[in-house]
C-alpha cells in the first residue's frame, strides 16, 4: 500500500491532460522528498480520442482506467474502490496543483484521518478569467457551515481524503431526471452531516482552468438542487 | 454624508437627513471618533497618507477635507483606483475616479471599487441617493454588533484579511509555488490584473447575506415543521385553502402582510428580503420551504414563490406536492414554469 494515490480524471481534455500530468509528478516528487510513497490512477469516463491519445505518455506510471460511465461521482468511487493509496487525492485532468499539495494535505488528514477532509487554501481560476476564490476552513468562527451549506457549497471536490473516509462516504450519482445534481456539494452536505471535518491547508494551491461546460455550469443550467440532506431540515436545527 | 452608517454608530434615526446627520457630527459624533461617511476609515487614511510623505496632524477627516481629498488619496480599503478605473474605461481621464464613486458609483450595482465582493447580491436601496444609502452598507452593517464601527465593520475587515491573503501571492514561498506552476502552465501567469474578483466565504463571499437572511427566517419561526406551506397572494387578497395539519402562510408583500397581520400562523418576510437582489430572494424562500419541509406547497400569486417553484419546483416536487393558482387558474409545477417564462419574456 502506498501512502497516497494521486487520481486524475478525464473526458475530453486531450492534451491538457499531459499538463496535468507535468504537475501531478511535481507534486508527488515534493511528496516523495518528504519521505511519502505515492502511486497514480488515471480514470478516463467516455474519453474522445485525443484524450485517450494524451494518456499514452503516462502508461508506464499511472494506472489507466477507461470507463463508460457518464457521471463524475461514480467515476470517483470507481478510484477509490480501485486506489492502492491509504489517501486519495483527485486532480480534474485539466487543472493543476501546487507542488506542496500532496504532502502538506497529507499531513492535515493524517491529524484525523476518519474525519478530515483537506482542501487548499485557494482555487486560483485561470484561462479566461482572472478570479480567486480563497476557501473556508470548516472551523473558521466566522462560517456558519451548516447555515452556509444549506445556501451554498463553500467546498469543491479537488481535495484529499483517507480511503477509509471516501469509503465510508461515496459520493452520489448525478440525477438530472429527477433535479439532483451537485455532486460536490452533496457530498459535503453529507460528510459534514456525519461528523467529518473540511480542512484548509494553509499555502496551498489548486489551479483550476474554468470552462464552459463545467460540471457546476450543467448542474445550473439544470435548475438541479443537491441532494437532500438533514442539514436543510430546520427541524434538526438548534432553535437558537 | 451616510446617516444610515451613522445613525448605527450614534443610536439615531437611520432615516435622518444627510444634513442633520452632518449637524450631529459636527457637534458630537466627531468627538467621540464616529465616522460620517462610511468611505472614510482613519486608520486606513493615516496609513495611505504616511505612504504618500504626508503626516497626518489633528482630526483625521478634517485633515483627509482639507489635504488628502486635494492630494487625491483614497481613505478607505473599498475603493481602489486603478480597479475601478480598470472596469470603468468611460470615464473621463482628468477626473478622479474616487470622486465618481462617491457621487454616483456607490449608489450602482454595475461599479465595481474593488476585487472584493462587496454588494453581496444586494439591491440598490430605495431613494438611496437622496439619503445617501450606498449599496455596501449592507456588508459594513452586517454583524455589525460585533464591530465598532468607528473604526471598521465585517466588510473592510473581511477586505483587509483577504488584501492580505493576496498580497502573500507576490512574495514568499506562496509566490514561488505559482511560479513553478507557471513553468508547467504559463496560462496561470496571464491572469489578468487587475482582478476581476477575489472572494472568501463568508468575510467575502456573495452568498453571506443570503445565508444571514435565510437564518433568521428560520430563527423567527415558532416552529420548524409545518404540514403546508403556503404563499399568500402578493395583492393581499383572501386565501381560501383548506389543509389539514400545521399549516405557515407566508406573505411577501405589504398588502399580503396587511391581510396577514394578527394570524399567527403566518410569517412576514418582507423585513428579510428588504435588502437582498432577486437570486438572493429565490434562495430565502427555497431555504424556507426545505427547511420547514412540508408536504403540501401552495403558491396563491405569489410572484416570488412561482419564481423559486419555476426554477426548482422539480426537485421538490419529490418530496412535496406543488400546487396553487397562477394568473387566475389552477397551476400545478408546469404552469409556475410556463408563468414564469412569460414574465421573463415580458421582462
Amino acid at each position: 500500500m502506498s501512502d497516497i494515490t494521486a487520481v486524475m480524471t478525464g473526458h475530453n481534455e486531450g492534451e491538457l491532460l499531459v499538463t496535468s500530468w507535468r504537475s501531478m509528478l511535481a507534486a508527488a516528487d515534493h511528496a516523495r522528498a518528504a519521505g511519502l510513497s505515492v502511486d497514480f490512477l488515471v480514470m478516463l469516463d467516455r474519453p474522445d480520442e485525443a484524450t485517450v491519445a494524451a494518456v499514452e505518455v503516462m502508461r508506464d506510471r499511472a494506472r489507466i482506467e477507461v470507463l463508460d460511465l457518464g457521471d463524475h461521482g461514480i467515476v470517483r468511487n470507481e478510484a477509490i474502490a480501485l486506489a492502492a493509496g491509504e489517501y486519495v487525492a483527485f486532480l480534474d485532468g485539466d487543472d493543476l496543483w501546487s507542488e506542496n499539495w500532496l504532502t502538506a494535505a497529507y499531513d492535515v488528514c493524517r491529524a484525523d484521518p476518519d474525519r478530515v477532509v483537506a482542501h487548499p487554501a485557494l482555487n486560483w481560476f485561470f484561462e479566461g478569467q482572472s478570479n480567486l476564490f480563497f476557501i473556508a476552513d470548516q472551523e473558521d468562527p466566522d462560517l456558519d457551515a451548516g447555515a452556509f451549506l444549506r445556501i451554498a457549497n463553500p467546498w469543491d471536490q479537488l481535495c484529499m481524503a483517507s480511503r477509509a473516509l471516501h469509503l465510508a462516504h461515496p459520493y452520489p450519482a448525478r440525477d438530472l431526471a429527477v433535479g439532483y445534481a451537485y455532486v460536490d456539494w452533496s457530498w459535503n452536505l453529507a460528510t459534514v452531516e456525519a461528523g467529518c471535518v473540511h480542512r484548509v491547508v494553509e499555502d496551498t494551491i489548486h489551479f483550476k482552468r474554468r470552462r464552459s461546460t463545467s460540471q457546476l455550469t450543467l448542474a445550473q443550467a439544470a435548475s438541479t438542487l443537491p441532494w437532500p440532506s438533514t442539514l436543510h431540515s430546520w427541524g434538526e436545527q438548534p432553535s437558537g | 454624508m451616510h446617516p444610515r452608517f451613522y445613525a448605527a454608530q450614534t443610536g439615531l434615526d437611520p432615516l435622518l437627513a444627510p444634513a442633520e446627520a452632518l449637524a450631529h457630527f459636527r457637534a458630537e459624533g466627531q468627538a467621540a471618533g464616529a465616522r460620517v461617511t462610511a468611505l472614510f476609515q482613519p486608520s486606513f487614511y493615516c496609513a495611505a497618507a504616511a505612504a504618500a510623505g504626508i503626516e497626518v496632524e489633528g482630526d483625521p477627516f478634517d485633515h483627509w477635507l482639507s489635504v488628502g481629498a486635494e492630494r487625491r488619496i483614497v481613505p478607505t480599503p473599498l475603493y481602489d483606483e486603478a480597479h475601478y478605473r480598470a472596469h470603468h474605461p468611460e470615464l473621463r481621464a482628468d477626473r478622479w475616479g474616487f470622486a465618481d464613486f462617491v457621487t454616483d458609483g456607490c449608489y450602482r450595482l454595475d461599479r465595481r471599487p474593488t476585487a472584493y465582493v462587496q454588494s453581496y447580491g444586494a439591491r440598490v436601496p430605495e431613494q438611496a441617493r437622496a439619503r445617501q444609502d450606498p449599496v455596501l452598507l449592507t456588508g459594513m452593517l452586517h454583524r455589525c454588533d460585533e464591530y465598532d464601527l468607528r473604526t471598521t465593520s465585517w466588510l473592510e475587515s473581511g477586505i483587509a484579511a483577504v488584501a492580505a491573503k493576496v498580497d502573500r501571492l507576490a512574495s514568499g514561498p506562496v509566490a514561488d509555488l505559482v511560479a513553478r506552476a507557471v513553468a508547467i502552465e504559463p496560462a496561470i501567469g496571464e491572469v489578468a490584473l487587475p482582478l476581476r474578483t477575489a472572494s472568501w466565504p463568508p468575510h467575502l463571499h456573495w452568498d453571506s447575506l443570503t445565508v444571514a437572511a435565510a437564518e433568521a427566517v428560520r430563527r423567527s419561526l415558532p416552529s420548524p415543521r409545518a404540514d403546508a406551506v403556503v404563499f399568500l397572494p402578493d395583492d393581499g387578497s383572501a386565501a381560501e385553502v383548506d389543509l389539514p395539519g400545521r399549516v405557515l402562510r407566508v406573505a411577501c408583500t405589504d398588502a399580503a402582510a396587511a391581510t396577514a397581520a394578527g394570524d399567527e400562523s403566518a410569517v412576514d418576510l418582507r423585513p428579510f428580503l428588504e435588502r437582498l437582489g432577486p437570486r438572493q430572494r429565490v434562495q430565502v424562500v427555497l431555504d424556507l420551504v426545505r427547511g420547514v419541509a412540508p408536504a403540501h406547497v401552495v403558491v396563491l400569486e405569489n410572484v416570488l414563490a412561482t419564481r423559486m417553484l419555476a426554477r426548482y419546483g422539480r426537485p421538490l416536487a419529490n418530496t412535496m406536492t406543488v400546487s396553487g393558482t397562477v394568473d387566475g387558474r389552477d397551476a400545478d409545477l408546469g404552469a409556475f414554469v410556463e408563468a414564469q417564462r412569460r414574465r421573463d419574456e415580458g421582462a
